[in-house]
């Protein structure tokens, strides 16, 4: 069974928003995944209670407002931090991940081990692009990922096609 | 009578929400405004220039909740222009997950954000603590619901198998066959989540104010997905492919989002409006489910929203049993869709959860779009919000500036709207 799911999460439209579904694609070309779930779940967040239930291990993925210098990306998991978010519950489309993550404790499917990787966007304007200060960076996101899952590179196969 | 200044204003680093504002002197109503401050997304412009294969998957980003109805709208629209018949299997299956969306949608609105209100707990969060059997239902209804929309659309949200002319991956009958079952297993559960509704409807706000309704409406068939334009103010119905002589989308200055009205000075769409419009069509199940409401056709009360999307999760499951069956019954055929580039303008139409949403391209001889036109559901209903809270303050006021508050929110929460969509899902600071 599998028991160890990455989520990446943010919409890909908007810049940097859109590094964790980035780098969950990253992932996927670069590293062997074998029994481990990947998720790209853009910006339906709710859907991260549905993906971690049960599991192990759980590594998610965002961009987050950290008060970090654009391109930082810090290891961290949720006793570490404290939301800043305010929410209204006006409607569905606004969320907070944090909460999930207490909803899915208080039913009794959290995994035992969650981690989040956030990185500080320089730019979450409209286009799609990820910014130069991310883009630069994005091997060291994938290297650090990668070690916290133990994953192994993939062998590199030359296209002569 | 008490000084009510009520100003809810939610503004995150970068993005905007509904903000609500009521200002009362002495029992005297100065200001009342739903405002909808959100920086515009420009979605339209960001499809210019690109290929009629990739459309969908790029609308599908502007909404997590309803990524598969943006998808859906999208792919009809680009089927119009490019005068592509698409076959009955791909038609019944688009349907499918597009149901998969409504439930999922509708149970996460009722559930995670309606119940507390009702069950007075501030979220779902406290929720689970003191009600936890409700909470378990209603994440179960909500977890089939997107493992549905992974089946047929290859991701639990932003769905990749939507082609032009059908689809790049088709589910197999074995996997229909398990999801029928579990829909109908489901069905014990959408009883058990009427019932709670049910027993706390009477706190739902007895508020009424006359409207009009608007949703698609199809022969003999409660529609999400297919038909033209109707309305509860006239008989006559309007051609999809007219949409913006129904919307008449105009701007006002306390909001980015653009606001509509046909024949009043407001309209309202989503799951009232549907059952307005189309309620003598449910199938048994969902008619009996809205007689226990004692929910009738020409109901104006917005909060009865909330309970008609209780029925619609029936009338859903209903429907989808029925669809399995008949996919299962000819068999899973294997389809190679087949689409070629070609200069044309096309309009998709389908019901999202949370109203009639529409979607306009055109298409250069190469295929490129040259022109979007997009009318979301929920700037459909900006002007009826409004118009119910000038209604609704006077009635109110006497409550008190708590009271009225949460009674303003329980209403805009009532209509579903979807007012921003980028996640920002993180904003932290560390302890």
């Amino acid at each position: 069974m599998v028991d160890t799911v990455v989520i990446g999460l943010g919409n890909p439209l908007l810049s940097d928003e859109g590094i964790g579904v980035h780098l969950l694609e990253q992932l996927k070309k670069r590293y062997e995944y074998d029994g481990i779930e990947l998720h790209d779940l853009g910006t339906a967040g709710i859907s991260v209670l549905h993906v971690i239930a049960h599991k192990r291990k759980a590594v998610i993925i965002d961009c987050a407002f950290m008060n970090e210098k654009p391109g930082a990306i810090k290891r961290f998991t949720k006793e570490q931090v404290r939301s800043l978010k305010l929410l209204h519950g006006l409607s569905l489309h606004e969320g907070d991940l944090l909460s999930t993550i207490t909803l899915s404790e208080s039913l009794g499917e959290c995994p035992e081990s969650l981690v989040l990787f956030g990185i500080e966007p320089a730019s979450v304007a409209v286009g799609g692009a990820l910014s130069e200060q991310l883009l630069g960076k994005v091997d060291e996101y994938l290297a650090l990922i990668a070690r916290e899952l133990k994953l192994q590179p993939k062998k590199m196969s030359i296209d002569y096609a | 009578m008490a000084k009510i200044n009520i100003d809810v204003h939610h503004v995150t680093r970068v993005e905007g929400h509904g903000n609500i504002k009521v200002r009362a002197n002495d029992g005297t109503i100065e200001e009342v405004q739903w405002q909808v401050p959100e920086a515009p997304r420009f979605f339209e412009a960001m499809v210019r220039g690109r290929s009629f294969e990739d459309i969908q998957t790029i609308v599908s980003r502007i909404c997590g909740i309803c990524s598969v109805t943006h998808s859906l709208a999208a792919i009809k629209a680009v089927e119009d222009a490019l005068d592509l018949e698409v076959s009955e299997q791909t038609d019944m299956l688009r349907i499918l997950m597009h149901y998969g969306e409504q439930l999922e949608s509708h149970s996460l609105h009722v559930g995670y954000l309606v119940a507390p209100d009702l069950l007075g707990q501030k979220s779902v969060v406290p929720l689970a603590a003191s009600h936890p059997d409700v909470v378990k239902t209603i994440i179960k209804i909500h977890r089939l619901g997107n493992e549905w929309m992974e089946l047929i659309g290859g991701r639990m949200t932003h769905p990749v198998t939507i082609k032009p002319g059908g689809f790049s991956k088709l589910p197999t009958e074995k996997e229909l066959r398990e999801l029928k079952k579990r829909l109908e297993n489901i069905v014990g559960d959408l009883h058990t989540l009427a019932e709670v509704v049910l027993s706390l409807a009477d706190k739902l706000p007895a508020f009424e104010r006359d409207t009009e309704y608007i949703a698609l409406k199809q022969n003999g068939l409660y529609t999400f997905y297919h038909g033209n334009i109707a309305s509860t103010d006239t008989p006559k119905i309007v051609d999809i492919h007219q949409f913006e002589s129904v919307a008449n989308e105009y701007v006002t200055p306390h909001s980015t989002a653009k606001w509509t009205k046909w024949h009043r000075e407001s309209y309202a769409v989503g799951a009232l409006a549907r059952f307005n419009v189309n309620g003598e069509l449910l199938m048994p199940e969902a008619q009996k489910t809205a007689a226990k409401f004692g929910l009738n056709k020409g109901n104006c009360n917005p909060f009865m929203n909330n309970v008609a999307q209780v029925v619609e999760c029936v009338q859903i499951v209903e429907h989808s049993l029925v669809l399995l069956d008949k996919l299962l019954g000819k068999g899973i055929v294997a389809e190679v869709p087949k689409a070629a580039p070609k200069a044309g303008e096309g309009v998709g139409c389908v019901e999202a959860p949370r109203g009639i949403l529409f979607h306009r391209y055109a298409f250069n001889n190469q295929g490129e779009c040259i022109r979007a036109n997009i009318c979301i559901p929920t700037n459909q209903n900006h002007a009826n919000i409004q118009k119910d809270f000038e209604a609704f303050v006077p009635k109110i006021l006497d409550r008190g500036q708590d009271q009225v508050r949460l009674l303003l929110e329980m209403l805009v929460r009532s209509y579903d709207p979807c007012i921003s969509c980028s996640t920002h899902y993180l904003d932290v600071e560390f302890v």
